[in-house]
């Protein structure tokens, strides 16, 4: 009896291994012919990648881009470093990355043959040598912005001073990025110094100032879905934030507005990489041309606001747009420059990092 | 029951094709997620970083660090403390949940089991959300108060404090004391109950004396799991802890993204193990010495 009973039992795992088996063939046909189809993996900040322009680039290329969003700026070179090409074809970072991305080898440099549209967009980012070595280019320039102060216009009329993150007023009811060293940078600038180059004495001034910010502090966010939430729910009055969140508020109907305190914030320039050893690099530059071009370009101010780089998506804006991104004026960026400290690449890190961390978990 | 064994049995020896898959499966599973993640984050800790580079040289220095920065070592010690405050809450709040089904419960008994376990088939993340709302300035439990009256603006304490860290964790992990504990208190047979109350002993004593450290095994199973967990937690800090909830699996990740720090962050892992091993290792001895049985 018992035997019969074993004997059975291994009819049945051996039907449920068959059963088993023939649905991981299945999947795997399937998921092939769908892969016959070119897939680009991407690793970008959030909206680099929305499927209202992705779709476009679908029809016209017959590629699929699918992008993975970073919770923040530690994530880029965390995750390449340990995907590589088997996990993302390319990225899309700001500029205090791209000449760590070289220096590890983790990217490679863009054919401008493949990248056409390059040569329209503004000369001030062509010029800029952070994204490049060896007179090559690794990074092709996408989108910029400051990291303005977002506010909740029915509890400040105007924009608020900096001095609102000292003020005990404002106790529990302010915000600041958690996931990146953007607050030290700040504190940096306020101390009225060259925030990426800080060393020890330095950074521990920018330590204090922010300990004297800690009280403020509600939460620290992390994605800009958090942040929106936080101000949508008025857990938050005020924040460090990125016009994507000032944006996302206003089309909920959110009482808010941005601005750029004096004596100024940091900014960022962002920009597509190509992933070194990926198997679709024309692909991927493909991509590239698309994003850049007047299409993708207007495409992708749509959904975040973010400056754009290229002066020939100006037909495509209405004139509030076009005034609102100065895309009619070369000059802009140059003198936006004066008022927002582009991120830079930092030397000692993982220094930042500890400052950070510092700020909080004081007490 | 029986049967079922005796049909096991055989299938375990070596001898036959699928007791070798058997034991290949298990060794496999230790090999590559045990023993290769373990070591090589015993030999990380051990080296230095610089820029970009991994030093392969032998160095104390992160130990150096974690042991002289307030950082590193008072948040490993934080997290350890909430650690502790959520056993025990999970310990006072799910041990009478444990009682109540098991001897105060016939029809719904298997029901109220059913939900307790089918809470862990949400995804942790999306309960921790739930929190949010629950627990948020515009949340449900402000709304009320501020209706009914209590107060008259909304209560900031609730949301991204360690309080809200305290409550999200306990409650996500309180099923994991709950079952084992339950568990013991229904292998209890009636008669030790019955003999109690015959000696003499009142409702509290046989508790005290006969019911608990009946239990203890799962109380103990409980509490390590509970313990474990939300030592080793990160995402209830990042969602509902707000600054002061910040806890050293915050601290590790962030050392292992831009600020490339994987040998600071893996020494900051190790200590962070052996101090749990050591704490478990200790509270294990004790209760086996309280309850005089070996565990």
């Amino acid at each position: 009896m018992k035997k019969k009973g074993n004997f059975r039992k291994q009819i049945v795992a051996g039907a449920a291994l068959f059963i088993g088996a023939l649905l991981l063939v299945g999947l795997f046909v399937t998921g092939t012919s769908k892969a016959a189809k070119v897939t680009l993996s991407a690793l970008v900040w959030e909206g680099y990648t929305d499927e209202s322009f992705t779709k476009v680039f679908l029809e016209k290329y017959g590629a699929e881009v699918k992008g993975t969003y970073v919770g923040g700026m530690d994530e880029f070179f965390a995750k390449v470093k340990a995907g590589g090409a088997a996990s993302y074809d390319l990225v899309a970072l700001s500029s205090n990355l791209p000449k760590r991305m070289i220096d590890s080898d983790l990217v490679q440099p863009i054919d401008l043959k493949n990248v056409p549209n390059y040569n329209d967009i503004f000369e001030f980012f062509r010029k800029l040598d952070y994204n490049k070595k060896d007179g090559q280019v690794y990074g092709v320039n996408y989108t910029w912005g400051p990291d303005p102060v977002t506010y909740r216009t029915d509890v400040f009329t105007s924009c608020p001073p900096w001095d609102i993150f000292k003020d005990p007023k404002y106790k529990g009811k302010l915000s600041v990025p958690g996931e990146d060293n953007t607050a030290v940078f700040q504190a940096g600038i306020l101390l009225g110094t060259d925030p990426y180059t800080m060393d020890k004495a330095k950074l521990e001034e920018a330590k204090k100032l922010l300990i004297q910010w800690r009280p403020q502090i509600r939460a620290f966010w992390s994605t800009a879905g958090e942040l929106t939430n936080l101000i949508a729910n008025k857990e938050v009055v005020a924040s460090i934030s990125w016009p994507i969140i000032t944006l996302d508020l206003k089309k909920q109907g959110i009482p808010v507005a941005e601005c750029i305190p004096d004596p100024g914030t940091s900014g960022w320039i962002d920009q597509w990489m190509v992933v070194k050893g990926t198997k679709n690099k024309d692909m991927a530059e493909k991509w590239i041309n698309f994003a850049i071009s007047p299409e993708g370009q207007y495409a992708v101010f749509k959904v975040t606001n973010y400056f754009i780089v290229n002066p020939k998506a100006a037909p495509l804006m209405t004139p509030d747009e076009k005034a609102f991104t100065h895309i009619d004026d070369p000059n802009y960026i140059v003198e936006a420059s004066k008022k927002i400290k582009w991120w830079q690449p930092i030397q000692n890190e993982g220094e930042y990092n500890e400052v950070r961390q510092a700020f909080k978990t004081a007490k | 029951m029986l049967t079922a064994g005796a049909g096991l049995a055989p299938a375990l020896s070596f001898g036959q094709p699928q007791g070798i898959v058997l034991i290949i499966v298990p060794i496999l599973w230790i090999t590559i997620l045990e023993i290769f993640a373990y070591s090589s984050l015993l030999i990380y800790s051990f080296w230095d970083t610089e820029y970009l580079t991994i030093i392969k040289e032998f160095t104390l220095k992160n130990f150096v660090k974690i042991f002289t920065t307030p950082l590193y070592y008072g948040t490993i010690l934080k997290t350890v403390g909430i650690g502790v405050t959520v056993s025990i809450l999970a310990l006072i709040l799910g041990y009478p949940v444990a009682f109540f089904i098991a001897y105060r419960l016939k029809k719904y008994k298997n029901l109220l089991l059913l939900l307790i376990i089918m809470q862990l088939w949400i995804s942790y993340l999306v309960r921790a959300y739930a929190w949010k709302i629950v627990l948020g300035t515009n949340g449900v439990i402000n709304q009320f108060l501020l209706f009914i009256g209590v107060i008259d603006e909304p209560l900031s304490i609730l949301l991204y404090s360690k309080f809200a860290l305290i409550l999200v964790l306990t409650m996500a992990f309180i099923a994991f004391l709950i079952i084992p504990v339950y568990a013991m208190l229904e292998k209890i047979p009636d008669e030790f109950l019955q003999a109690s109350y015959d000696l003499g002993a009142g409702r509290f004593t046989t508790f005290w004396r006969v019911i608990f450290p009946l239990t203890l095994p799962g109380v103990i199973a409980g509490i390590t799991s509970v313990f474990a967990l939300s030592v080793g937690d990160f995402v209830a800090a990042l969602l509902v802890g707000g600054p002061e909830g910040i806890m050293i699996g915050n601290i590790v990740w962030s050392l292992f993204g831009s600020a490339f720090q994987w040998t600071l962050g893996a020494a900051n892992g190790l200590v962070l193990i052996l101090l749990v091993a050591f704490i478990l290792y200790i509270s294990e001895k004790i209760a086996a010495r309280y309850s005089g049985m070996e565990i």
